[in-house]
């Protein structure tokens, strides 16, 4: 299991490799703290998870770079390449369903 | 002392929004048992011992193997979390009872699948006495008593989260608000924030579909470029237009607060808007976020943060009677 928190200099060693899921978000916002409660949760039950976190507040160039206009944002990623992109709040049943998707598929 | 950033329109008086009643928007709590449960399990799962395992049960986590035409099912080392369904229900299914090391071959969603788990990890969670939880080194929570209000604290703080129609209250207590207020605006300042306005409505598509609309379902006969979101062009204008007012409002509580913006933070803005956007000039980062436009903005969202506060406190206030 791992959460890490990834800066520019970080975020493409952190992202390279398997599956990932990234969640921006900005200190203040609401929907993003409880975004942030569902994924430490979910490490709890898939301690095989990968999950990395941006604070686009604190790094804005990193979230201009992924082209992030709203917050939360989660993508999720394998090997580095990009599967989907979510804007908004996301559930705990529609993250696992992306994971069952991504991460076995 | 920092430069002040300054911004023309005032506020000259403002009623309290604690004296504000909002009752009408507040609604109880109670605590979800399951989902206690859930968050209970998590936390003793998090102390809890792991196993290796000889048999596979559900809950275990599993390494496996497998074999099959079909892609999914076809798979080296992979790792599956038994009963939860993420990888396949009917697979999970059929590996429960499974020896770790045997292979077998089961018919999976019409699918021949041959499969081998090489490792199976059962966590043991620890009996539920004052002992054990004190031993977890949690912050505060060194009893059973006190670990259930943690799990429950989890329910609350998504209660003030997810509070019924936050949005709702606090736009009410913007509006009681408002008719209380007395704002002096510069009409120079007004006729610049017409101006930002109209700017912004003609930057809105010209033709907005229903699709577009919120309301758009609930209204199938709205008409294509007819309403945004249940509002139409004038109503939006008026909207944009009231952002000074906010911003006013915003001004004075921040001010009280200690907190009026400065021209240093603006530079601050500027600073972490040219790093974020390399391919533009600091001109045209100027341009486009002019010391106004950031103050309106900031200020505004600072009434928003204030207000919305306001609304948790109230939420808080009917918890700490329950």
């Amino acid at each position: 299991m791992s959460v890490s928190i990834a800066n520019t200099n970080t975020y493409a060693e952190l992202t390279r490799e398997g599956f990932v899921i990234v969640d921006f978000y900005s200190t203040t916002c609401v929907p993003c703290k409880m975004l942030s409660r569902i994924l430490e949760d979910l490490t709890l039950d898939y301690p095989f998870l990968n999950i990395v976190k941006v604070n686009v507040t604190d790094d804005p160039k990193l979230g201009a770079d992924n082209h992030i206009e709203a917050v939360p944002t989660v993508k999720f990623l394998k090997d580095g390449e990009e599967l989907e992109t979510v804007v908004g709040l996301m559930d705990e049943d529609e993250i696992i369903e992306k994971i069952s998707e991504y991460y076995y598929g | 002392m920092a430069e002040r950033l300054e911004l023309k329109t005032k506020a000259l008086e403002i009623r309290d929004y604690h004296s504000i009643d909002i009752s009408k928007f507040i609604y109880g709590f109670t605590v979800d048992e399951a989902r206690y449960q859930k968050d209970l399990e998590r936390v003793l799962k998090r102390f809890g011992r792991k196993e290796v395992a000889q048999t596979v049960r559900e809950g275990d986590t599993v390494t496996l193997s497998c074999a099959s035409e079909n892609p999914r099912f076809n798979k080296e080392n992979v790792t599956v979390p038994v009963g939860k369904g993420l990888f396949s229900k009917a697979l999970e299914a059929d590996l429960i009872g499974l020896p770790v090391g045997e292979t077998r071959s089961f018919d999976v969603e019409g699918t021949a699948v041959t499969l081998t788990v090489s490792k199976a990890i059962r966590t043991v969670l620890p009996e539920l006495t004052d002992e054990n939880v004190a031993s977890f080194g949690m912050e505060g929570v060194s009893t059973v008593v006190e670990l259930r209000r943690y799990c429950v604290g989890k329910q609350v703080d998504a209660f003030l989260l997810e509070a019924e129609n936050p949005d709702q209250a606090s736009a009410y207590v913007w509006q009681e608000l408002a008719k209380t207020c007395r704002i002096l605006r510069d009409p120079a300042e007004e006729a610049g924030v017409r101006a930002r306005a109209e700017k912004r409505l003609q930057e809105l598509p010209a033709a907005v579909t229903p699709e577009a609309s919120d309301d758009a379902e609930e209204d199938p006969e709205a008409e294509a470029g007819e309403a945004i979101g249940g509002f139409d062009r004038e109503q939006m204008l008026q909207i944009f237009l009231s952002e000074l007012d906010l911003a006013a409002v915003g001004a004075a509580l921040m001010e009280r607060d200690g907190r009026a913006l400065t021209v240093e933070d603006y530079e601050a803005y500027i600073a972490k808007l040219c790093e974020a956007y390399p391919d533009r000039s600091e001109a045209q980062i100027r341009a486009e976020h002019d010391p106004k436009a950031y103050a309106i903005e900031h200020y505004a969202d600072y009434l928003a943060q204030v207000l919305d506060g306001y609304v948790a406190a109230c939420f808080k206030e009917v918890l700490t009677k329950e």
